[in-house]
């Protein structure tokens, strides 16, 4: 998870926690250690904020996206951002699912599950 | 057996616990269950199938809690939707984050009140009763029986649109947040002070979507003024914008959510 905002990772460790509680969260709050950790871990799926310090998260997605030893990880983009508002950044988000935070607790599990059981059908 | 009323199993090995329970739990409408031990609990999920919420106790001669924490793991059957409670004495960092492994919803250190006790009930019935509404929850307080203290209907309401429904989780979070409100609220400060514009940004733009999150309209709408003022470095309007974004997190820290 990369994710700069506390709340927003309690949230998600909490929810994780309950629902999906043999998977192993790490979490970075800004992009530049958020690429650092993916690079170190590469993880099966990878969770981005879009609004990030640092580096923003759209410019990370392209980054991981670049890089072939990212091509295993799952990508899936979590943000408070509209429709309207993410338009700058579609660029990044072609294919990428998008959670948005006041829907994430009824979303982010049902992708997680798919983008963990794809991982699984790869492996 | 009243079918249609929420099923409560209790397991702890003391006999006085289990005496307090019962008698705590007397005037709730759900069936109450207490187990002295593991195996015990056990046979009797086996034999009337899943109960609506569970509490353990962890240290126990024979078989733990953890076992049968465990062994509901290896048997969802066995668990069904039960919510899962522990109530234990020491109940420090390192167990609370392996119970949270297992999909412990709460965790309720002895020694526990009545109320404690009762609030874990009730919240764990909202939640196996979904959707909440006050109604139901009138209709379910059978006659001669008083009503249960009912959550304000806003809370319900962000409950239901931002937390599927789950009470526990909600509660959860918002726990959590409340803390976070007192080192959000050193942040802010530190930034105004500084002139931190882009920390400031950071930082609105978080709360802006949090506070919306938690059914917290009107604080939401302050801070997301001044994310855009802070956007500007309008320095001049940043400064009572966070004055008045502070004074309401400083209140949700302080009391959090009398009902």
């Amino acid at each position: 998870l990369i994710e700069d905002s506390i709340h927003y990772q309690n949230l998600v460790r909490l929810l994780l926690g309950q629902q999906f509680p043999d998977v192993e969260l790490h979490v970075a709050g800004e992009g530049i250690a958020g690429l650092a950790m993916a690079g170190q871990l590469q993880p099966d799926v990878l969770l981005v904020d879009i609004l990030l310090p640092g580096i923003d998260g759209a410019t990370l997605i392209t980054s991981l996206r670049s890089h072939p030893q990212f091509m295993n990880s799952r990508l899936l983009v979590i943000t408070s951002l509209d429709e309207t508002q993410r338009e700058p950044y579609a660029f990044a988000l072609a294919n990428v699912p998008v959670v948005h935070k006041p829907r994430l607790v009824a979303e982010l599990p049902a992708l997680l599950a798919q983008a963990l059981g794809a991982r699984a059908l790869v492996a | 057996l009243n079918m249609s009323q929420g099923r409560v199993l209790f397991v702890d090995d003391d006999p006085s616990i289990r005496r307090f329970v019962e008698m705590a739990l007397e005037t709730m409408d759900v069936t109450v269950s207490c187990c002295g031990s593991v195996s015990e609990a056990i046979e009797k999920l086996c034999e009337h199938g899943p109960v609506d919420l569970l509490v353990t106790d962890l240290m126990m001669p024979g078989d733990s809690g953890f076992d049968l924490l465990q062994r509901l793991r290896d048997e969802p059957a066995l668990r069904g939707s039960a919510r899962l409670a522990v109530f234990s004495a020491g109940l420090h960092g390192k167990v609370q984050a392996e119970l949270a492994r297992y999909g412990v919803w709460r965790q309720l250190s002895k020694p526990v009140s009545a109320s404690e006790l009762e609030e874990c009930v009730r919240d764990a019935m909202a939640w196996a009763a979904r959707p909440i509404s006050l109604a139901v929850r009138e209709e379910e307080a059978g006659p001669g029986q008083e009503a249960l203290p009912p959550l304000a209907q806003p809370e319900l309401d962000v409950v239901q649109a931002h937390f599927a429904g789950d009470l526990g989780l909600y509660q959860a979070f918002r726990d959590g947040c409340c803390r976070q409100f007192a080192v959000d609220l050193a942040r802010g400060e530190a930034s105004i002070q500084a002139l931190d514009f882009e920390d400031l940004l950071h930082l609105a733009h978080s709360l802006k979507s949090v506070l919306l999150l938690l059914g917290h309209k009107e604080l939401s709408d302050i801070a997301r003024d001044l994310e855009s003022r802070a956007a500007r470095t309008e320095a001049v309007h940043c400064a009572p914008l966070w004055q008045r974004l502070a004074e309401g997190l400083a209140r949700l820290t302080a009391q959090p959510y009398v009902r």
